[in-house]
């Protein structure tokens, strides 16, 4: 690609990514006009000192900037998260959540908010990320005993120790909430479950962007050695990539990042899964490109959702997990038939 | 080039390769012969450096394969397996592209010196017309044509490929091995079929993960040797065209 393409296309990405989060900051239940966002933007970043209502100023900067960014952040970190694992396992179905972290996640935020764990000294976003961490962690060493995980072969037993895994802590989740919880924490829970960008505020931002960004820094780093998987990882091997040094980096980044963004926001499905090959459909199979497009398709489509998510019934906000997979199911569908049609 | 000494792969108790010695010299073309299961493809992979040898050491040009590192290895040496398959939609041209991976960094990135290297590893295997294409569309002969062509580019000294002609029409087993044969480089080939073998300038024959006999092909392929090792009889018949040795095998009942 020659230089003035490529300044070209950071420039259009960069525009769509600000389009989409306006669009996040102006529609909803009360909608919001451009220039009022003007104005407090303007107030704010660099103290203009226009005369706005402080309500409109409230609900702008702490409300809806701080969501559209954490759902770009997250739509970013877990396309590209999705893209790390489908390449270097092998396996089209890989998606973030295979390593066991959603559920874990699941199992933490339960113990701590219906089980009481930690007597109230712990947040359900640290309940969270210690799950994660943990189940992680057994995965990984499941997979090792199991001797695969790293090297030029058995890259499958890291995916069906992670299905191990997930079964466990989905199982201790729904065995805690049955226990203990009343039916409004049930409630609660199942909403956190699905993916859930209420109560968002800027320590969450602050979180999460790093995260995104780290992870899309480390795919696009290691984008020659993810594209030298494409005949697998002996192949890679022959390539001169060093296999076991770049699937330990690039799982544990992607494990890393997962449980935070997840103790974030709870377990968003569909994202990580599908907009990695909807950005193949798009940019095709190299990872120089694959990498930001899938980054920026993932940002824009939640962003994107989080609105729908949020209009879509009035006076009430859905899971936003609930809307990935209603909008994203039938897109995908569509891609899938147009690709085997051009195919 | 390539020298091997006391060589040996054992897993779970099982010596898979045991106690092998052999030099390639430059610009020889090997060629390795054995039943299944005897040791040709763990022999192949743990030259290549994709298996480490729990016994002996591979040196390529005078130098350990660790002192190489893997980088290193896949700029001297290029290995083509049986049947590498992909799911992707990768293009031709970027399936063959990935063989300039050990030559590429951040401080040396893809150039029009690595475009022109691919097309010539293209025009090498008589797919430049094909460079467009989605690997999907293409038929297993052609698939090993890229696969060789990826290992072309790399721009090895030394060519490793472990039954390449396996699975192939007899059309494209010819002509995958005449290509080989023009190559020029040093090479190690895993061959089923004997009469094949007996293109090579060296024979190795492997038996029970050892390497029993080394040497021209009319010194291995003795009448004994083939007995002992594939249980058969062979015959030698005579092409009267050009004169060239045919062998007829025979089963030992």
């Amino acid at each position: 690609m020659t230089l003035p393409r490529r300044m070209g296309m950071t420039a259009g990405a960069a525009l769509l990514l600000v389009l989409a989060v306006l669009a996040g900051i102006c529609i909803g239940e009360t909608a919001i006009p451009l220039g009022t966002v003007w104005k407090v933007m303007s107030n704010r970043l660099w103290g203009a000192g226009h005369a706005v209502d402080p309500i409109d100023g409230g609900i702008i900067w702490a409300y809806r900037l701080t969501r559209a960014l954490v759902a770009g952040a997250c739509g970013a970190g877990l396309a590209v998260c999705g893209v790390i694992l489908q390449s270097l396992l092998r396996n089209p179905l890989a998606d973030p959540y295979l390593l066991g972290i959603s559920a874990g996640a699941s199992t933490g935020a339960v113990l701590v908010t219906v089980a009481g764990v930690g007597a109230g000294a712990i947040s359900l976003s640290a309940g969270a990320l210690g799950g994660a961490l943990l189940a992680f962690g057994l995965v990984a060493v499941l997979a090792k005993a199991a001797g695969g995980g790293a090297g030029t072969r058995g890259a499958g037993q890291i995916i069906l120790a992670g299905i191990a895994g997930s079964q466990l802590f989905n199982a201790l989740t729904s065995f805690i909430i049955t226990k203990s919880a009343s039916a409004e924490q049930a409630r609660g829970i199942l909403f956190w479950l699905l993916g859930n960008l209420s109560g968002v505020r800027w320590p969450d931002v602050w979180v999460a962007v790093p995260a995104a960004v780290l992870i899309v820094i480390v795919a696009a780093v290691h984008n020659r050695a993810l594209d030298a998987f494409t005949f697998g990882a002996e192949s890679a091997a022959s390539l001169g990539v060093p296999v076991r040094r770049v699937q330990a980096v690039l799982i544990v980044a992607t494990a890393l990042a997962t449980a935070v963004l997840v103790s974030v926001v709870g377990s968003i499905g569909f994202v990580g899964l599908v907009v990695p090959h909807a950005a193949r459909f798009v940019v095709g199979v190299r990872h120089a490109r694959l990498v930001p497009a899938a980054a920026l398709i993932g940002a824009v489509f939640l962003i994107a959702v989080d609105v729908l998510s949020r209009i879509l019934v009035q006076g009430q906000v859905l899971p936003i997990g609930v809307v990935t997979a209603l909008v994203g199911a039938p897109a995908f569908a569509l891609l899938l038939i147009r690709g085997g049609a051009r195919r | 080039m390539i020298r091997i000494s006391g060589v040996g792969w054992r897993t779970k108790g099982t010596h898979i390769v045991r106690d092998v010695s052999l030099t390639v010299s430059q610009g020889q073309r090997f060629g390795l012969i054995g039943p299944n299961g005897s040791g040709k493809s763990t022999l192949l992979r743990l030259i290549a450096g994709l298996q480490t040898p729990t016994s002996g050491q591979v040196r390529l040009q005078g130098k350990t394969l660790a002192e190489l590192g893997r980088r290193g290895i896949a700029r001297r040496l290029a290995f083509v397996a049986q049947a590498a398959e992909t799911a992707d939609r990768i293009t031709v041209r970027d399936a063959v592209g990935l063989g300039r991976t050990p030559w590429l960094s951040a401080l040396s990135p893809w150039s029009a010196e690595d475009d022109r290297i691919v097309t010539e590893a293209l025009a090498a295997v008589d797919m430049a017309r094909f460079d467009r294409r989605d690997w999907m569309t293409l038929s297993g002969g052609e698939r090993q044509r890229v696969h060789i062509a990826r290992a072309l580019a790399q721009r090895p000294q030394i060519l490793l490929l472990d039954e390449p002609a396996n699975h192939l029409d007899i059309h494209h087993q010819l002509s995958i091995l005449r290509l080989i044969g023009d190559l020029g480089l040093t090479t190690m080939i895993a061959l089923h079929d004997l009469n094949q073998a007996m293109e090579c300038d060296r024979l190795g024959v492997m038996h029970k993960g050892q390497l029993i006999a080394t040497g021209t092909p009319a010194e291995v392929m003795t009448p004994d040797l083939l007995a002992r090792v594939f249980g058969v009889r062979i015959r030698e018949l005579v092409d009267p065209v050009d004169g060239a040795k045919v062998l007829r095998f025979h089963e030992i009942c």
